[in-house]
């Protein structure tokens, strides 16, 4: 009994995480779509709920927080960073 | 999610080892992608004659595929649960509505690409529409590569059923799959909505 509480629990987790992504989708789109905010600020705001998304993402659906997580992350961080390195340096060329 | 012990059956030392080696991959594909964004943005403003990312991209065409996206990711994530409690009927419907949702998102792609063609807007029009091109189209090959992966291994769960070997396979495709979902993510960001700004 206890076991199937569990695995309720883990659906509805998941369903919830898929409901807050299109929700912050849903936000993004008509904050562009409706221009209540000046660029500037809109931009910014723009990648932090993109970047959002993406935690949840690889929080919830790709298990980052399972044992030896380090390693993925060494990997996520480190691909990221040279990443950031190439399209900063291609925007200043 | 915390490995249970029917998890630990399906999935063995040399599973896990397979699995954090799909994760150096994806290290990789950020640096792929990282490169094709930097490109993108530092040419989005060379149009020379043709349109720019305010006047060609269309947002409600954009919307229907994010939702679409956004819903495979889940279907798939639903999917790796199912095989998880070792249900195989299950897990094979989530895959199939998964490769169909991305099979939708692909045909709307090529659907897009082909209305901007028609508008005069191809590859070799301006340095803009040569890096959108390559970023979209990587990311649009790699959601093919991803139904035909997918499907390749519903044939061999339909035929085989859920087994220590299939499973570690599934679930790595299904972490391409959440990740190809990401870099969805930042176009949309990056590319439409920044664009249309």
């Amino acid at each position: 009994m206890k076991k199937v509480n569990k695995h309720q629990k883990e659906i509805r987790q998941l369903s919830l995480s898929f409901l807050l992504m299109i929700a912050l989708t849903a936000i993004a789109f008509s904050l562009v779509l409706f221009q209540l905010i000046s660029p500037p600020i809109l931009i910014i705001l723009l990648l932090v709920l993109a970047l959002i998304q993406i935690i949840i993402q690889f929080d919830r659906f790709m298990d980052m927080r399972e044992k030896e997580g380090y390693y993925r992350l060494t990997s996520l961080i480190g691909g990221s960073f040279v990443a950031l390195l190439t399209i900063i340096f291609l925007i200043l060329l | 999610m915390e490995t249970t012990s029917e998890q630990k059956q399906l999935y063995n030392k040399q599973a896990q080892m397979n699995i954090l080696a799909f994760w150096f991959l994806i290290g990789a594909e950020v640096v792929v992608f990282g490169c094709l964004f930097g490109i993108y943005l530092a040419v989005k403003t060379l149009t020379s004659d043709g349109p720019g990312p305010n006047e060609l991209f269309k947002l409600n065409e954009i919307m229907l595929s994010t939702v679409i996206l956004l819903t495979s990711s889940f279907t798939c994530a639903l999917a790796i649960y199912f095989l998880n409690l070792s249900r195989k009927t299950w897990t094979l419907l989530f895959f199939l509505i998964t490769i169909i949702l991305g099979l939708a998102f692909v045909g709307l792609e090529i659907r897009e690409f082909t209305l901007y063609v028609k508008e005069g807007a191809t590859i070799s029009t301006s340095a803009f529409l040569g890096a959108f091109y390559m970023l979209l189209g990587t990311h649009g090959f790699h959601v093919l590569l991803g139904v035909i992966w997918i499907t390749l291994l519903l044939v061999q769960l339909s035929l085989r059923g859920i087994n220590q070997e299939i499973a570690p396979k599934l679930f790595i495709a299904s972490l391409y799959w959440h990740f190809i979902d990401v870099i969805w993510v930042m176009i949309f960001t990056v590319v439409y909505l920044i664009g249309k700004v």
